[in-house]
């Protein structure tokens, strides 16, 4: 076997998962403006803003697909989010992951087995836009937000937020696909290009 | 004050006839005559409501640093000089920029004036694109002013030149000028040649610009707030702010960059708690030396902080198309062009400022004529440039080009905002006009921004010129706009045709070695994959890239269809060269010989399957078409052959 760097990925399809809801997680800013005010407030707090997002995969048709959260209709994001000062980045996505898929209850907590770094994107400015480098003229990025592949073991339980939907959603969905999915998001085919997916079906 | 501005006012007023007399006359007069424009460009910036600060500036400096005697002079002698740069129309171009000179000369404040200058071109630029629709002016000053100061140049170039000499000018319009600078001769003698070509500001806009001016004392009053230009891509956030640092609290440093790529545009706006710190430090900054590169810093005026802002907010659309085409050339080139896609306002005014400095460079190869003619040109097609991002895709392409390439460097980037009819504008050389009237008819098509004069201008007047072109340099920055440029070429005829062709081969030519063809999407490439990378992913028939599916092409194929025949040998080279090119790339027995007979007819066949629903057909399909042609082709070239014979 191959494995030796773990480029491998297991991935199960979506039916050996279970989903139920939860209560609304409802998003801290109402509009870009304010969360980009926020992020201001933060960044003078704080210094540098870390965030931590998860590639989560199951397999359909023996097709590689990634879990996404949609807010609303057309908004889709990675689950994870900011890490607190000083907080370790592995501990921190553990913690986001649950704080958004898990169940409430402590009994169903998912094993989180969060895997390599697959990407990281720089905010250069209090602005949406997001680089996968830190432009060469700015010294203080606003942002720094890391993608990590998330090992899903064969059976879990998921609970997502009423006000989210869970998405799987094809690779082929997101080539190319900066429109719908803003850069981030579209570039990850490339970004798991490497890895050898193992289609395992229920 | 007050007496002294309406001082200048009558004088002007007075003057202005006289003035213009003067100006026209000889150099002697011109010291004054700067010394005038000086003034009245201060008017025009008041009256377009540039830089009131700025125009505080200047009142406050003046007077200081000439003196009491001299201050009241200098102005005076301004106003008049102003005035009849308006009348010239020119002049708010140019006449700024030669204030500044003859200020420095005279007054030997060197550097308030320098700014006030620099600052004032900058204003009437922008004042001027926003008279733009109403008067072709600015448009026509700038031109003038190029083409005067810089032997044939545009006038945006001399102008920029004017203002970068003064130092001040980039920060302004941020950096798009830095090629514009070098090449304009801090000289008066330029000026009164401007006057004379076009009626420009309105004298109106001088006198009120006059009567502020004294009035505003406190230049930075109000005005923490500077531009720092020309920087290179690289100079970090954080070397600017410890440079700016000693002069005072600073608020914030924005920094302005291309949306598409973060990298750095060279220009960042400075906020300080303390508009004295401002002032401080624009002066001591000015012209600091970043990484190599000296710095040019400018107030912000709300007009600028407006044009920018705005072009920065519309980047995010704009720049996706455009910022292709500025990230192939060279990086800073691009890095100073590559806000392409500005608003009218301030397109008008990079483009004036850069481009047309570039533009006169190239119209420097061509000699001295260049100029002249230019002028009468330049007043149509300054009309349209306002509208366009020519300015800023010039000052683009302009590095990588060369001289000889100015003119269609600058029509490049510029294109998607450029009307057709901005083609026939600055560096449109009448002798291209009396040849093939080409350009008569080439207001009609709107091609992609591109100038199609000065391609064509280059092959047809100097036929030389173009086949020195770098294709590479060529096809990648204006992969979009070569289609424009092919356009308007190939109605010029074998010349230009040749030089679209190789531009066009050269690109493909490029993009195939590049990538396979397969795969030549090009996505990350943008625009030039667009246009060409796709025409090769249809299964390698690279060569499809002039003919391949974009809304560019459009144009391009009816171009095609109009020349077919003249371009046909042309292209023929072309492919054969990408042919090669495909050749040692390609694996594929089938397809090489796909390709030598596609050669012959590529051109018809590009016409007639139009966009890519043709491309879209199997190949075994369109290789059996082509068969058939090449078969007809054959038998009716064996026919004619025979005819003579018989």
């Amino acid at each position: 076997m191959v494995s030796s760097t773990g480029s491998t990925v297991n991935t199960f399809p979506l039916s050996s998962y279970t989903f139920g809801t939860k209560e609304p997680k409802m998003e801290k800013d109402t509009s870009v403006a304010d969360r980009l005010a926020r992020m201001k407030v933060n960044y003078m707090k704080e210094g540098m803003r870390t965030s931590v997002e998860a590639i989560l995969m199951v397999q359909e048709h023996n097709h590689p697909h990634i879990l996404l959260l949609q807010i609303g209709n057309t908004f889709c994001k990675l689950p994870g989010g900011r890490l607190k000062p000083g907080e370790n980045e592995i501990e921190g996505l553990k913690r986001k992951l649950s704080s958004k898929l898990a169940a409430n209850s402590t009994a169903l907590q998912p094993d989180w087995q969060i895997g390599e770094c697959v990407a990281i994107w720089w905010r250069p400015n209090f602005e949406t836009m997001m680089y996968p480098y830190c432009p060469p003229h700015i010294t203080k990025p606003k942002e720094c937000k890391k993608i990590f592949l998330v090992h899903l073991s064969e059976r879990e339980y998921f609970a997502v937020p009423k006000n989210l939907k869970l998405l799987a959603v094809p690779l082929f969905e997101l080539y190319d696909n900066v429109q719908r999915y803003g850069p981030v998001i579209s570039t990850i085919p490339q970004q798991l290009s490497r890895f050898q997916f193992n289609m395992i079906n229920a | 004050m007050d007496p002294m501005a309406e001082e200048q006012l009558d004088y002007g007023d007075e003057e202005y006839g006289g003035q213009k007399l003067q100006y026209q006359g000889s150099g002697a007069i011109s010291a004054l005559a700067e010394e005038e424009m000086m003034d009245e460009y201060d008017d025009l910036y008041n009256d377009v409501n540039v830089g009131d600060g700025f125009l505080q500036l200047d009142c406050t400096e003046i007077p200081v640093l000439g003196g009491t005697g001299s201050g009241p002079q200098a102005h005076k002698p301004d106003v008049s000089g102003s005035k009849v740069a308006e009348q010239g129309g020119l002049e708010d171009v140019a006449i700024p920029g030669v204030g500044l000179e003859g200020r420095d000369s005279n007054m030997g404040a060197s550097f308030p004036e320098q700014k006030k200058g620099a600052f004032m071109s900058g204003k009437g630029m922008e004042g001027a694109a926003g008279d733009y629709p109403d008067r072709l002016s600015q448009k026509e000053r700038v031109m003038d002013v190029g083409s005067d100061i810089q032997v044939g140049s545009s006038g945006f170039g001399g102008s920029a030149a004017m203002h970068s000499k003064v130092g001040v000018d980039p920060s302004q319009i941020p950096g798009k000028f830095s090629g514009g600078s070098s090449s304009l001769p801090d000289s008066g003698t330029s000026a009164p040649q401007m006057p004379a070509n076009r009626m420009g500001m309105n004298i109106s806009m001088n006198r009120p610009v006059v009567n502020e001016n004294p009035s505003q004392q406190p230049v930075e009053n109000g005005s923490a707030m500077l531009f720092v230009s020309e920087l290179h891509w690289w100079t970090t956030d954080a070397e600017i702010e410890s440079m700016l640092s000693r002069y005072g609290r600073v608020k914030e440093i924005k920094f302005f960059d291309e949306r598409a790529s973060g990298k750095s545009k060279g220009y960042c706006q400075v906020e300080f708690f303390d508009p004295a710190a401002a002032a401080a430090c624009k002066e001591g900054v000015s012209g600091h030396v970043f990484n190599g590169r000296a710095c040019v810093v400018n107030f912000a005026t709300s007009q600028t902080l407006k044009q920018i802002g705005a072009a920065y907010m519309n980047k995010t659309q704009v720049q996706a198309q455009s910022q292709p085409q500025g990230r192939r050339p060279m990086n800073d080139g691009v890095g100073r062009g590559g806000g392409m896609n500005y608003p009218v306002g301030e397109a008008g005014r990079n483009f004036g400022k850069v481009g047309w400095g570039r533009g006169g460079q190239g119209m420097l190869n061509r000699g001295p004529g260049g100029g002249g003619p230019m002028r009468g040109r330049g007043a149509i097609g300054m009309k349209n440039m306002v509208g366009g991002t020519g300015g800023v895709g010039s000052s683009v392409n302009g590095s990588p080009y060369g001289q000889c390439l100015t003119g269609p460097a600058l029509g490049g980037p510029a294109g998607g905002m450029m009307h057709p009819q901005s083609m026939m504008g600055p560096g449109f050389d009448p002798t291209y006009m009396v040849q093939g009237g080409v350009y008569g008819g080439f207001s009609g098509p709107a091609f992609p921004g591109m100038i199609p004069s000065f391609p064509a201008v280059n092959s047809m007047a100097l036929p030389g010129v173009a086949p020195h072109v770098n294709p590479a340099f060529f096809g990648r920055g204006m992969a979009a706009n070569g289609m424009g440029m092919m356009g308007t070429s190939g109605m010029d005829g074998r010349h230009v045709g040749m030089w679209t062709d190789t531009n066009m081969g050269g690109w493909g030519r490029v993009d195939h070695v590049k990538r396979t063809r397969e795969s030549s999407y090009g996505g990350d490439d943008g625009s030039s994959n667009h246009g060409y990378g796709e025409a090769s992913s249809e299964r390698g028939r690279g060569r499809s890239n002039a003919a391949s599916g974009e809304k560019d092409r459009g144009s391009e194929r009816d171009w095609l269809g109009k020349s077919e025949r003249r371009h046909r040998d042309e292209r023929d080279q072309d492919w054969d060269w990408s042919d090669r090119d495909h050749r040692y790339k390609e694996e594929k027995d089938g397809y090489r010989d796909h390709h030598q007979r596609e050669r012959e007819y590529y051109n018809e066949e590009n016409l007639d399957m139009g966009q890519t629903s043709s491309r879209s057909r199997s190949k075994s399909s369109v290789m059996q078409e082509e068969d058939n042609r090449s078969r007809t082709r054959e038998a009716d070239y064996g026919k004619r052959q025979r005819l003579p014979s018989e």
